[in-house]
């Protein structure tokens, strides 16, 4: 055998190096902050005494005993799945309109991420202002048209109330939606559709068949982003409504803020915050899981059509 | 050798000397942290003949939001930073004393002589005190009075209401044609202090001290009259309650608002609507209507010094300056809290005299501790409940009590 033999592959440790500092502000920023309150909700803490107490799960019996915290998930999951089904449904009309060519394209096409950049707090005061009952432009145009009664209060009641703290939110979130699907629709080849259409397939069939399994993976992801956003959603319910009237739009972040900032009461915040984070675990597993259930359904499909 | 040690004896003394001439007067920086807008930007000149006697002393004052300013102190404490002057809100004292944030002062007032009860009044006074102790000193306190749109209830005949009942009576004459009596925010605070005037001018409390315990009052006759104004005044108010304060000011400038509550802070803010009204002409100000006279709920800033300030001298030294009738006048608080200011300018004039009027009734919406925004939280739901959901008074109140005491006895 030639002196070339199999070198033993040294372990190159540059790329890890190179790597390292960005694991290290990573770690600092994320990892610390989690595992410390973590370990805060096995604790009685609180700015309102001195010392701390190791006190196991009683943090944790206590919260999920009390109704409050339990009402609000509700809320926090009813909001969440309302705001990514619309945003989602609205985001993809958009980009399927975004696909025809009509005048002004260029400029819808430009201004479109608009809502999504804006600041969430500019957001919700901008909503503020317009569903005034006084001075807001949405309620005396609807009232015109006689959409709207004369003295029609978004803020007075649960029901209106959170219509438009929905309102805000799925105006802000779906143009991101729009222009994700509306990036990828673009990719998608003519000849492929060119094909179908020469092979007598119809619109839909279009869109179902080489449009929809195309898109879905991008859709998928927007969805997922949007779950996590849309659950973890501060500001807009914030500056809009402060969980009111009569708690009806309270969510879980409102609910952790108020725990820590007003009452100072640590442990409890990172108890629920704990708590938040193991439900988004749970349920973006079940739509992982819910994903791979749909693509092995298409694949199946597909082998069976041949 | 002779030489080295020449040197050696001048350069002991070039380290020796400056330090023997900074044993006069105080010396370091004094780190505060104040929410306050008028300390920020006028201690330095204020204070200018105290840092010139003290040139080896600096003032490093930080400003906070009154929202963020809690969790900066409680967070600089924990962290071992802490404050040596500290700017504190009247119902945080407490807790403050609580976690071990704030010095006793007793010590420090006894050394220099000074009984500050010859100057404020005791409940301003038992504020800041905690068992008796005395943790923070009334430095930019405050009390509410009642604003009317004077312009608009000249014109249609009206006095100045002298109660509730007046209040009603104009709101029944000119609440229509977009018009309203108050305007709601949506806040439990704001509720607490604003709606909560009216129910502490008729001699109602959310909860009281009872034999060292506090327990809730809000099922009393009292406080059933004061909710009962309240759900009357319903037709008379927007419907949107998420007003800020900015919207509410325009409202009244625009004579879409008859009545709201005036803070002394919002004399000299030039950034408010308020500020192009007219005192006297367009506005004027009284005590809060009701069945208790002059009754008020006071408010504002205390200042304390840092239970970990490193620098506790200087710092006394600092606010007792701060703290002479002089100097309260040319820093211009809001509104002084010791007597005397009121017969120096610009605490002399017209404006001053309904909040000189009502600090003599000035008390807090409830007795302070360490629940207390846990408590406003519960008053807020219970009374939104009433006013919002209709739902009835005796039952809610008795709710209200219900919780409140559950609270306290955790």
């Amino acid at each position: 055998m030639s002196k070339i033999k199999a070198k033993k592959r040294k372990f190159d440790w540059f790329p890890y190096l190179m790597l390292l500092p960005a694991w290290i502000i990573i770690l600092a920023i994320t990892a610390y902050p989690f595992v410390y309150s973590f370990s805060m909700s096995f604790f009685d803490y609180s700015f309102l005494k001195q010392g701390m107490k190791f006190i196991g799960l009683k943090n944790y019996i206590n919260i999920l005993a009390k109704g409050e915290f339990l009402s609000t998930m509700e809320f926090t999951i009813f909001w969440t799945v309302v705001n990514v089904v619309f945003m989602t449904i609205l985001g993809f009309a958009v980009a399927l309109v975004m696909r025809q060519k009509f005048m002004g394209k260029a400029f819808i096409k430009a201004t479109m991420l608009i809502p999504w950049v804006l600041p969430q707090v500019v957001t919700g005061y901008t909503f503020n202002l317009m569903l005034s009952t006084e001075y807001g432009i949405v309620n005396k145009a609807m009232q015109a048209l006689g959409l709207l009664p004369a003295g029609f209060s978004w803020f007075a009641k649960p029901g209106p109330a959170m219509c438009a703290i929905f309102m805000a939110n799925i105006w802000r979130g779906f143009s991101f939606i729009a222009l994700m699907i509306y990036a990828k629709m673009q990719t998608v080849p003519d000849s492929h559709l060119e094909a179908a259409s020469i092979d007598g397939a119809g619109p839909w069939q279009r869109f179902w068949y080489i449009l929809l399994p195309y898109i879905s993976p991008v859709m998928a992801t927007c969805v997922f982003l949007t779950f996590l956003w849309s659950f973890n959603a501060f500001d807009i319910i914030k500056v809009m409504t402060d969980g009111g009237p009569l708690k009806s739009t309270n969510t879980l972040a409102l609910l952790v803020n108020r725990e820590a900032f007003s009452y100072l009461e640590i442990s409890r915040a990172c108890t629920m915050a704990v708590i938040m984070l193991l439900i988004l675990l749970a349920c973006a597993g079940v739509l992982l899981a819910a994903w791979k259930l749909l693509q092995a359904l298409g694949r199946l499909m597909e082998r069976r059509n041949g | 050798m002779k030489l080295k040690k020449v040197l050696a004896a001048l350069l002991v003394c070039m380290m020796v000397l400056p330090m023997a001439a900074c044993a006069e007067g105080f010396s370091g920086t004094i780190t505060g942290i104040t929410s306050n807008d008028v300390i920020l930007n006028n201690i330095q000149t204020v204070m200018g003949d105290f840092l010139a006697a003290n040139p080896d002393l600096k003032l490093d004052f930080q400003r906070s939001t009154v929202e963020d300013l809690d969790s900066k102190i409680n967070l600089a404490h924990v962290s071992g930073q802490g404050y040596d002057y500290i700017s504190v809100n009247n119902s945080s004292v407490k807790q403050f004393v609580a976690a071990g944030v704030l010095e006793p002062l007793d010590p420090y007032l006894e050394a220099a002589g000074i009984d500050l009860s010859e100057y404020y009044s005791e409940s301003l006074l038992e504020v800041g005190k905690v068992d008796g102790v005395l943790y923070a000193i009334p430095q930019d306190p405050d009390c509410r009075v009642m604003i009317y749109n004077k312009k608009v209830l000249d014109a249609a005949g009206f006095e100045a209401p002298k109660n509730q009942e007046d209040i009603l009576k104009i709101c029944e004459a000119l609440c229509h044609d977009g018009v309203y009596a108050f305007a709601r925010q949506f806040s439990s605070l704001g509720t607490v202090y604003n709606e909560g005037s009216f129910i502490i001018a008729n001699g109602a409390n959310i909860c009281r001290e009872v034999d060292g315990k506090i327990v809730g009052t809000c099922n009393t006759p009292e406080m059933i009259k004061s909710m009962q104004f309240w759900v009357d005044m319903i037709p008379y108010m927007p419907q949107d309650m998420n007003y800020d304060e900015t919207q509410v000011h325009q409202m009244f400038v625009d004579g879409k608002l008859l009545f709201n509550i005036y803070g002394p802070w919002m004399i000299n803010d030039t950034t408010t609507a308020l500020s192009n009204l007219e005192y006297g002409v367009d506005y004027a100000l009284i005590p809060v209507p009701g069945d208790v006279p002059n009754s008020s709920i006071a408010g504002g800033f205390w200042v304390g010094i840092g239970s970990g300030s490193k620098n506790k001298d200087a710092t006394w030294a600092t606010i007792q300056e701060m703290l002479s009738p002089e100097m309260i006048c040319k820093m211009q608080f809001a509104m002084p809290g010791d007597g005397r200011c009121y017969d120096m300018a610009p605490y002399n004039t017209e404006i001053y005299q309904p909040f000189k009027q009502a600090l003599t009734g000035a008390q807090p919406p409830m007795p302070y501790s360490t629940n207390f925004n846990k408590v406003c939280d519960i008053f807020y739901d219970y009374f939104n409940r009433v006013v919002v959901g209709g739902e009835d008074i005796v039952e809610m109140m008795t709710l209200c009590d219900a919780d409140i005491n559950a609270l306290f006895a955790e």
